[in-house]
Order: structure tokens, then sequence, then C-alpha cells
């Protein structure tokens, strides 16, 4: 674990030391706010002191910001032929998924805690309740650490980064689509609970209502870890090849 | 042939993904199941259903299939949006708690014409809203009604205002229980209203002028049972679960008796009283109506004062009435209305609705014709363990008085009575209580009245055995309103009475008295409306910047001046709003740009610090003297 915070370190210095994280936190945070306040039903037509507009265009956000990020993380690796030396290293291949996807997560948790200036300008014009906006920011965070460790698994898969970054929206879509009322609309009815169940947004509305559910967090813990694990899996398979 | 080692992996680790994958779908499924624990982090606990609406749902022996008829939320104005999520999220933890055996389906009626027929034949209403969207004022029709089916029976919400959403919970638990309950509640109505005239096959006789509460008993009808009961020789029949008294007059002391004997039963009373008509035929003027039954509430911590409340302008009805406008030189007489106030109004923001309380926390508005307080009396209630609350009252910048003996709405008698109110201060008169626990008899220690005629020309009725006189009653409840016209079919019309919002009153009250006790705990909470404070006293604010504040001298502007300054103070609003916007959508992002510049120029010059100091390493390593001997 010690290894895995000392690469993710390195990780996230080299963000801040590129373009990558200032573009992804400047994208996010100025799309949020436009689609917070200048939509059709945006914030001052609804006239009341919530944050559910941001946490319902959150999953769709996230779900363009997340590829782009993890659409490098190993293609670009792989194509500048670091990945070698990277697997040659004394760690286990689970500690480099472990080290990146924790720098990736930071990234993405904190620009989460940049919306709470939104949410004290909420809070200032009228009685927010905090409820909600903690639940949002936590399924926010899982959501966001979902995505990626699905886009980090798709970017072990190929060293073109167009790809992983359109494998990864696609897969995204699916997750985030399948448990929508059209496509459950037309599932078998025994498969529509099971693709309920695996809905990413679902999961999400859920927590962002306010109401910590452990079988929502329990989801997500197993989607993350199941494609974290894949993710170590490939790097292994790649390293007997 | 012997596998090699890269196909053995390559089998080995698909083989472990999908075992894998099995045991995780495995566990998700298990953890459905078993880790039920959820904390809800909302002020008001608004998404964790109510313990009784929990056991109703857990506990149904069939399907339940609630069908919420919704205009799809992206197709609803703004302002329904917040309503139409807590409703939907609502409806979610019924079908979460009702352990597969609740259906929740969502139909667009507008979508298909089938739809749209089925759920006006289950009674949704769809209801019209004026929407402005860029600049357009149009008319759409909303639908947001639910029809819940059990066992081939149907109950109907017709329609939820985003104002009643607060107390969705309760109106959809009530519906359900009523559609689970093996029999429907009775309630009976203690009147002395002539009989309705018997049903006849062919004919269809016309319903007595005096019956005037048959409009609330068909309504009524559609919910629960309805009776007319007499108790000049009887008691109130052993299945009576609630006793409505319509405008009692003169109660004899058998009625007391039998009234009193039906609440120590634990039968639940509701009173709407009167203590003064004001008859149109008379010029309105006040004529006493002798109670006969004051001393019976009174024992029970119940005082009604002979007095008239009296409203401000504006919570008051309104009245039509014929008034003189000069028009240009002219002087003519056309009909108009005036606030009226003998009528209070009784609205949800004025704080006329009690929201403590179910039957009334989620009423918008009803109005009440010369209304007369009704008042707890602590030491009564306090010596006989009865708790009390009040459901109705006046608002705050209203009176009492005890001197009014015409009504009429005419300058004078309005004025005169305006002139001796100022001198008093106003203070909100509550005119509905309600009164609980176990009620101590009026009766105890008294022998039981005997029973009598119905009318003079009756023989004289058997004697029996009295009965046992009951002393100490069963827990129950006791409502009493200071008006009954509210509920009497001159008020409530007789087109479409049930969506009268007087009507929504008393049934209203008569569920709350009918209902299982466990549902009364379901107090309407959570999503109380949330809006921009700050917004409004900003608003308030820059009208006043523009000189037209509240008790401000308008008399110098016309119409037109006014409204320039009240789009001056909008505009004024609007550029704060648009501040707040462009701060969030270019402040921070703009803060991340700087940020970024600054550690990109700090991590430049320590480059560049770096380089210096390897440069000049290298320099002076450059001209030092060479090593000498040894050369190579």
């Amino acid at each position: 674990m010690a290894r895995s915070l000392v690469l993710a370190r390195r990780e996230l210095r080299a963000y801040f030391d590129s373009p990558i994280a200032y573009i992804f936190l400047v994208v996010f945070l100025a799309l949020s706010s436009y689609f917070f306040f200048f939509q059709i039903q945006g914030f001052f037509l609804v006239g009341q002191a919530t944050m559910r507009i941001y946490f319902e265009i959150l999953p769709y956000l996230l779900l363009f910001v997340v590829p782009a990020l993890t659409m490098r993380l190993w293609a670009e690796e792989r194509r500048a032929g670091t990945e070698e030396l990277l697997l040659t290293f004394p760690v286990r291949p689970f500690e480099i998924v472990a080290g990146k996807f924790l720098a990736a997560f930071a990234l993405v948790a904190l620009t989460l805690l940049l919306s709470l200036p939104l949410a004290f300008q909420v809070a200032a014009l009228g009685p927010l309740d905090w409820g909600p906006v903690v639940g949002g920011l936590l399924g926010g965070a899982l959501l966001g650490a979902s995505y990626l460790a699905f886009g980090m698994f798709v970017s072990s898969l190929t060293r073109n980064q167009i790809v992983a970054f359109i494998l990864t929206l696609v897969g995204l879509l699916f997750f985030v689509s399948v448990g929508s009322t059209p496509v459950l609309a037309r599932a078998p009815a025994g498969l529509a609970p099971f693709l309920e169940a695996l809905d990413l947004e679902t999961h999400f509305k859920a927590i962002a209502r306010g109401v910590l559910d452990l079988r929502d967090l329990f989801f997500y813990l197993t989607f993350i870890g199941f494609f974290l694990y894949l993710n170590a899996a490939a790097l292994a398979w790649r390293r007997w090849r | 042939m012997s596998a090699s080692p890269k196909s053995f992996f390559t089998r080995n680790a698909v083989l472990t993904v999908a075992l894998l994958l099995g045991i995780l779908v495995e566990a998700n499924l298990l953890a459905r199941r078993l880790l039920v624990r959820r904390a809800d982090l909302t002020q008001d606990k608004e998404y964790t259903l109510d313990e009784a609406s929990r056991r109703l749902v857990g506990g149904l022996k069939d399907r339940l299939v609630i069908t919420a008829y919704f205009t799809p939320r992206d197709k609803v104005p703004g302002h329904f949006v917040p309503a139409w999520r807590r409703v939907a999220d609502l409806l979610e933890e019924y079908r979460a708690f009702g352990g597969g055996r609740v259906v929740v389906e969502f139909v667009d009626p507008a979508q298909e014409s089938e739809a749209r027929d089925k759920a006006q034949r289950m009674g949704v209403v769809p209801f019209p809203v004026t929407v402005l969207e860029r600049e357009q004022v149009s008319q759409q029709a909303i639908y947001m009604g639910i029809v819940m089916r059990y066992e081939e029976r149907n109950k109907t919400i017709p329609m939820i205002r985003p104002a009643e959403v607060a107390s969705i919970e309760y109106q959809v638990t009530t519906a359900v229980k009523s559609l689970v309950a093996e029999r429907n509640p009775r309630v009976a109505f203690f009147s002395r209203e002539p009989d309705k005239p018997p049903k006849m096959k062919g004919f269809d006789l016309p319903t007595p002028p005096e019956r005037i509460y048959q409009v609330v008993r068909d309504a009524l009808a559609e919910r629960v049972e309805v009776l007319d009961v007499k108790l000049k020789r009887d008691l109130v029949p052993a299945d009576v679960d609630v006793l409505v008294c319509p405008r009692p007059t003169e109660v004899t002391a058998h009625e007391k008796f039998a009234i009193d004997q039906f609440v120590m039963r634990g039968g639940r009373l509701l009173v709407l009283l009167d203590r003064a008509d004001y008859p149109m035929a008379e010029n309105l003027r006040r004529k006493e109506i002798p109670l006969g039954f004051e001393d019976l509430l009174e024992h029970w911590g119940i005082r009604v004062p002979n007095a008239l409340i009296v409203e401000s302008a504006q919570a008051s009805g309104m009245m039509q009435r014929p008034q003189r406008v000069k028009i240009g030189a002219g002087e003519f007489t056309v009909q108009g209305a005036i606030p009226y106030p003998f009528w209070p109004r009784a609205t949800g923001e004025g704080q006329g609705f009690s929201k403590d309380n179910p039957a009334t926390a989620r009423l918008g508005e009803a109005i009440f014709l010369w209304v007369n307080p009704v008042e707890a009396i602590p030491e009564r209630l306090a010596a006989a363990g009865l708790s009390s609350e009040w459901l109705l009252r006046s608002s705050p910048r209203s009176w009492r008085t005890g001197k009014v003996d015409q009504v009429y709405p005419d300058d004078r008698t309005l004025g005169a009575l305006e002139l001796e109110l100022v001198k008093e201060k106003p203070a909100p008169s509550t005119f509905a209580i309600a009164v609980s626990g176990s009620f101590p008899s009026f009766f105890e220690g008294k022998e039981a009245p005997p029973p009598e005629k119905e009318r003079p020309t009756d023989k004289d009725p058997e004697t029996r055995p009295a009965p046992p006189i009951l002393t100490k009653g069963v827990d129950t409840r006791v409502v009493v309103v200071g008006d009954s016209d509210f509920a009497a079919t001159y008020v409530l019309g007789t087109r479409a009475p049930a969506q009268s919002k007087n009507f929504l009153l008393l049934a209203n009250l008569v569920d709350w008295l009918a209902l299982d006790p466990d549902l009364i705990a379901i107090r309407s909470r959570g999503t109380r409306e949330r809006p921009l404070t700050a917004l409004s006293e900003r608003r308030e604010r820059y009208r006043e910047e523009v000189g037209i504040r509240p008790g401000a001298d308008l008399s110098g502007l016309t119409k037109e001046d006014y409204q320039a300054k009240l789009d001056q103070a909008e505009e004024r609003l609007q550029a704060f709003k648009d501040r707040v916007k462009y701060t969030h959508l270019l402040g921070l992002p703009l803060a991340v740009v700087l940020f970024g510049v600054l550690r990109t120029v700090l991590r430049a010059r320590e480059k560049r610090a770096y380089l210096n100091r390897f440069a000049g390493a290298a320099a002076s390593k450059s001209r030092a003297p060479a090593p000498t001997g040894g050369t190579p």
C-alpha cells in the first residue's frame, strides 16, 4: 500500500505539472456552473434552495470528463514504451493500478469539493438541507471512482488513446442507462431487476437524495474492486506474455 | 497434447474472472436482502417512510399496483419538479418496503389516448397551468394523479398540487389502508334535518331544501359509510366510528347523554357549531342559536365563547354587493366584491391551518362564514388528563367582538366596526380545536335521562331499563369547529363538491377521526418548500429603494408609474442574479487557471535556478587548472 501511495503522489504531481489537471478542473467547473444556472429549469427558475440540479447533471458531466482522464493512463504508457519499464519495478501489478487509481481519484474528489462554493452560495440564498449535499458528494465520489476503475481497465486494453476514450464512453453509457425506464420497459421481465441493480446512476440517485444505503455502497465497492482487479490481471497477463 | 503455459494462463485468467464476477453478483444479490441498513441524512428524514406505512405495505396479502398518471418530469413547469420528484421518491419507498407485493408504474396520459381515457375514468384530473417560457405564455395540462389497485378495488388521488406534497404519504397510506380494510368506517350524522325521501325506481324525489348537509353526506359516502342517527330515544349504534354533529341546536338531555356515552365508548366526535345565525331574510341581523350542550363541552375542557371573529381585509373572504362608482361625471351602481370581515379565509401561507395535524397540514385554503372562537380550558384539560391542539385559527390581524348585532356589508356598519376595533390590539383566535384522551363522563353520578318522543305526536316511548352509565371513556378524540356553514350545501355548491377546498377540510377531519390510530402518527413532514428567502428579501429591499415599500404613500402615482417602479426593482434583482451566475461560471475556473499559471511560473523559476546552478558549477569546473602529470 505504501508503494501505491508513493506512486499516487508522483502521478498526482504529474497531473499538476502538465495542463491535464487544470483543463479537467476548468472544464468541469465551468460546465457544472453553466448547467446549474443557465439551463431551462435552472436554479433561479426553480427557486428552491437545493443542489439537486447540480447532482442531476453530475453523472453526465463525469461521463465525459473521466474517460478523458483515464484514456491516457495505460495507453500512453504503452505507446511511450514506459509500461515495460514500470512492470519491471519490484511492485505488484495491483499496487501500480491502485497508485494510478488513487491519483486520478484525488483529482476527481478535488473537483467535487470545488462544488462547495456553489453549495455555500445556495445556503446563503435559502435554507439548504445539507444532508443531500453530503450524500450527493459522497455518491459523486463513488460514481467517479467507478467510472475511473472502468476507464482505467479499458485503457489497459489498448495503446490508442482515442480508442480508449470512445470505448470507455460507450461502456459507461451502458452502465448509466441500463437501468433507465426505456431500457427496462423493453427488457424481459425477469431480467429487469438485475439490469436496474447494475445501473450506476440509479445507485447514485439514491445516495444523492441524502440516503446512505449500505446496498448502494456495497454495489459501488464491488464494481470498483472488480474493474481494478481486471486491470491488474490484464497487466499481469501482459507480463506473462 | 499438453497446453502451452500461455494458453493455460489465459484459460486460468478467464476462469478466475468469470468466477469472481459470479461471486460479486451473488454477493450483491445477497446484500440487497441482508444489508438493509440506511441512514437518512435529510433534515426532516424525508425519505424514511413512516413506521405505520411500512407496516401496512409490508403486511399486504395481495399485490398492490400503484399507477402514477404523471406528465413526465421534463415536461412539467419548473416549480412542479420538486413535487414530482418527491412523489416519485415516495412511491419508490413504498415499492422498496412492499416486499415485492407493491408494483409502481408511471404512465404519461398525454402520450396515448387510451391511457388518458383510463386516467379520467379512474378520476384522475388534469389541471391547467400557465407557463411562461421564452416570453410566451401558454396553457398546459399537467397530470399528477395516483390510482391504487388492490384486489379489484381502486382508490384515486385525483391530483397532487405542489403545495400538498408534504402530506402525500398520509394520502397514499390512508388510501391503501382503506383498500385493505375489511370494512369502511361508519360515519353517522346527528341532525334534525328532514329525512331524505326514499329512493324509488323511476322517481327522483328532490332533497328537501332544509337538508343542508346532503351534499357533504353524498361526497363523504365515496370513502366512508354514511348514516343518519336520531338520538332522542336511542343511543348511537355500536358500529358507528364517527359522529358528526352539524349545527347542533337545543340539544336535549337524552341526546346529550347519547353523545356522552358515544364518546365514553371510544367513538370520535366532530362538532360543527354556530352560536348565532344571520338570516338573509332578516337583513343579516344576529339571531342567537341555543346550543344546549355547552356544559358538556366545558366538562371536556372546550369553551365556545359567544363572540364573532372579525378578520383583516387580507384574510377575509369576498362578498358581492352593490357599489356606487363614479365614472366621469356620472355615478352608477355596479356589483362589486368587497372583503367581508366576518368571513375568515384560512390559508396555508397565512398560518391559518395547523401544520402539526395531518387533517389540516396540507390544506391550501378554506373559507368560513360568521365564525365564533373555540378555546381549550387548560385547567379542565389538566384535571381530566386530556390534551388539546388547535386546528384552525384566524390571522394575527384579527379581532373578536361580542357587540355586533347586524353584519350587513354596508360602509356604515363596517366603518363603525373598524373604528371600534382599531382601538384594540389584534390577536389570532383559534376556532377549531381537537381534544384527545380518555374523557370523563358528564353523567357520572347522575341519573340517565329517559328517552323522549321524537315528535310531540309520538306515543310515549316504551320504558326500557336504563343502560349502565359509562363514567370513564377509552382513548378517543373530539373536534369542535366554530362554524357550521363551511360544509353546508349553500357554500359547497352542488357541482363537484368533492373538489371544494372546504369539503377537503371536512373530509380530512372525518378521515383523521375515523382512521386507525397508528395512521394518525403520519405527520406531514418532508420536502418542505425551500424558497430562496434571501432573494425575496432582496426584492423587498430593491422595492424600498425605488420608493414602493409597503405602507408608503402612493397616492401621487399612476398605475403606469407604479408598474415602472416595480420593473425597476425587478431589473435590480435580475442584475443581482446575473452577478451570482457569472461569479460561479467564470470565477472558480479563473481561480484554477491563475493557480496553474502561478505554479508554472514558480516551477520555471525553480528550473532556471537549478539550471543556473548546474551551469555555474560546470563553468567553474572548466576554469579550474588542468590536473598535472600522468596524462595519458
